[in-house]
């Protein structure tokens, strides 16, 4: 519900721009939540104290392969919350078990990378230190811009998910919300069956173009965004998944800087060793 | 989500991509549209972690272990995507060497307190550095320092946990 001082708002808002009051209302009430905001993991990631908290792990023992991860880097795995495993039904989790019975023989160290798009979740749980993304809203619509490229466009003009044969699954999915005074709810389907991001690793949750995503975002002060998110998945999770991601308000820059992936990519693999190659 | 460029494991079983302890199968498309997949071993210790990491790759290819810390003269700052790179001419005896110190997206670095401008060519420097682990001149930074003393990370904090300018 509006407070007092919010519905004063609203309607000097609404005078003052001939907008309706009802848009008046949703601009007065989620206004907080526009501008640019980053994972609290994003943060301690930023400040160092990620690899500070791994200082002290043990060295990695004797045939640890080319590219194995550093210790920061294990760290930082433990933190992401959506690459934790998922509360698989008994009939998937019989599938996990049984992956991992067949696996391949040991071949040699070899690395890879390549160019794609993070997709749905994974957007919303970034890690890295130029992970931010920017929130802006209008009545029709509420945006999430990423700095590759991708939007999350979250339509709050009233409208439904599209029909069975209007619909088809994408890294994004569908995206309709609502707000209830500051808070945004979004409903999400039609996200791409696989991995949760689209960088499969091994153990990253595994979800069917029939899981669904509720997302619950308010701000928990002015600089604190929350976004409780539920995932239900009744083809591959027993009941559903829950997790709450925080996020910080970007102050030390104020516009959107994109990155890529190609502009000057010299990262590469020479006898079987990660590199870079000379200017 | 910045991470456009990333390790992409699976296991032997198409629809699932969990493993034990042993060897994934490595799954890439090259930018000719190739699609290549080669076998990887992963310690039973690392199977849930290994991954992509901070905006492009894993920093695997860096000896954290080791610190290195050189003298020279700036080449050039690629203001650049994926990465930054700062190249670094170095001075040793009678052999010179251009060393290509690798660092975040411009992004990152100009919340890091850099500027496109941070360095130019001729400028002094003092890098220090993580070395990469096959020996070639090159490495992740660490601190970069010019000739007034000014000196740049990768942190948004300096090591006495002040913000950085």
């Amino acid at each position: 519900m509006m407070r007092g001082a919010e519905r004063v708002a609203a309607a000097v808002l609404a005078v003052g721009t001939g907008l309706s009051v009802a848009h008046a209302q949703v601009q007065s009430s989620s206004q907080g939540m526009t501008g640019l905001w980053e994972t609290e993991l994003s943060v301690a990631v930023s400040n160092g104290e990620v690899d500070k908290a791994a200082a002290n792990a043990p060295a990695a023992p004797a045939g640890t392969p080319e590219g194995a991860p550093t210790p920061g880097e294990l760290e930082l795995f433990k933190r992401v919350q959506l690459w934790q495993k998922p509360p698989y039904n008994p009939e998937w989790e019989r599938k996990v078990q049984d992956a991992q019975k067949r696996v391949v023989p040991a071949g040699p160290a070899q690395v890879s990378k390549f160019c794609v798009a993070g997709g749905f979740p994974a957007v919303m749980e970034s890690f890295a230190p130029d992970g931010m993304f920017q929130v802006v809203i209008t009545r029709a619509e509420t945006l999430f811009l990423f700095p590759d490229g991708e939007v999350r466009q979250i339509y709050t003009d009233g409208r439904k998910h599209p029909g069975r044969d209007d619909l088809w699954p994408t890294l994004i999915g569908d995206s309709i919300g609502r707000w209830t005074g500051a808070t945004l709810l979004v409903d999400t389907v039609a996200r791409k069956a696989g991995p949760i991001s689209a960088i499969p690793i091994p153990g990253m949750a595994d979800l069917s173009d029939q899981a669904h995503f509720s997302e619950r975002l308010r701000l928990i002060d002015a600089n604190t965004l929350q976004n409780d998110l539920t995932i239900d998945d009744p083809q591959r999770l027993s009941h559903p998944w829950q997790i709450s991601i925080r996020y910080k308000r970007v102050t030390d820059v104020n516009r959107m800087i994109t990155t890529n992936c190609t502009e000057n990519d010299r990262d590469t693999v020479v006898n079987g060793k990660q590199t870079i190659v000379p200017r | 989500m910045p991470l456009a460029v990333a390790w992409r494991f699976s296991c032997s079983d198409p629809v699932l991509h969990k493993c034990g302890s042993a060897v994934a199968n490595i799954h890439f498309t090259t930018r000719k549209g190739q699609d290549v997949t080669s076998r990887y071993f992963i310690p039973a210790a690392l199977m849930l972690v290994v991954a992509p990491c901070l905006a492009h790759h894993s920093f695997a290819m860096f000896d954290d272990k080791k610190t290195v810390t050189l003298q020279g003269t700036v080449t050039e700052l690629q203001w650049t995507n994926p990465h930054c790179y700062l190249q670094v001419m170095v001075h040793s005896g009678n052999a010179t060497a251009e060393w290509s110190i690798e660092m975040h997206s411009p992004l990152a670095m100009y919340r890091f307190g850099w500027k496109p401008g941070s360095f130019k060519p001729g400028d002094k420097v003092t890098v220090t550095i993580n070395p990469l682990k096959d020996g070639t001149h090159g490495g992740r930074l660490l601190t970069a320092v010019d000739a007034s003393g000014r000196s740049l990370g990768t942190l948004r904090t300096q090591p006495d946990g002040k913000p950085q300018s």
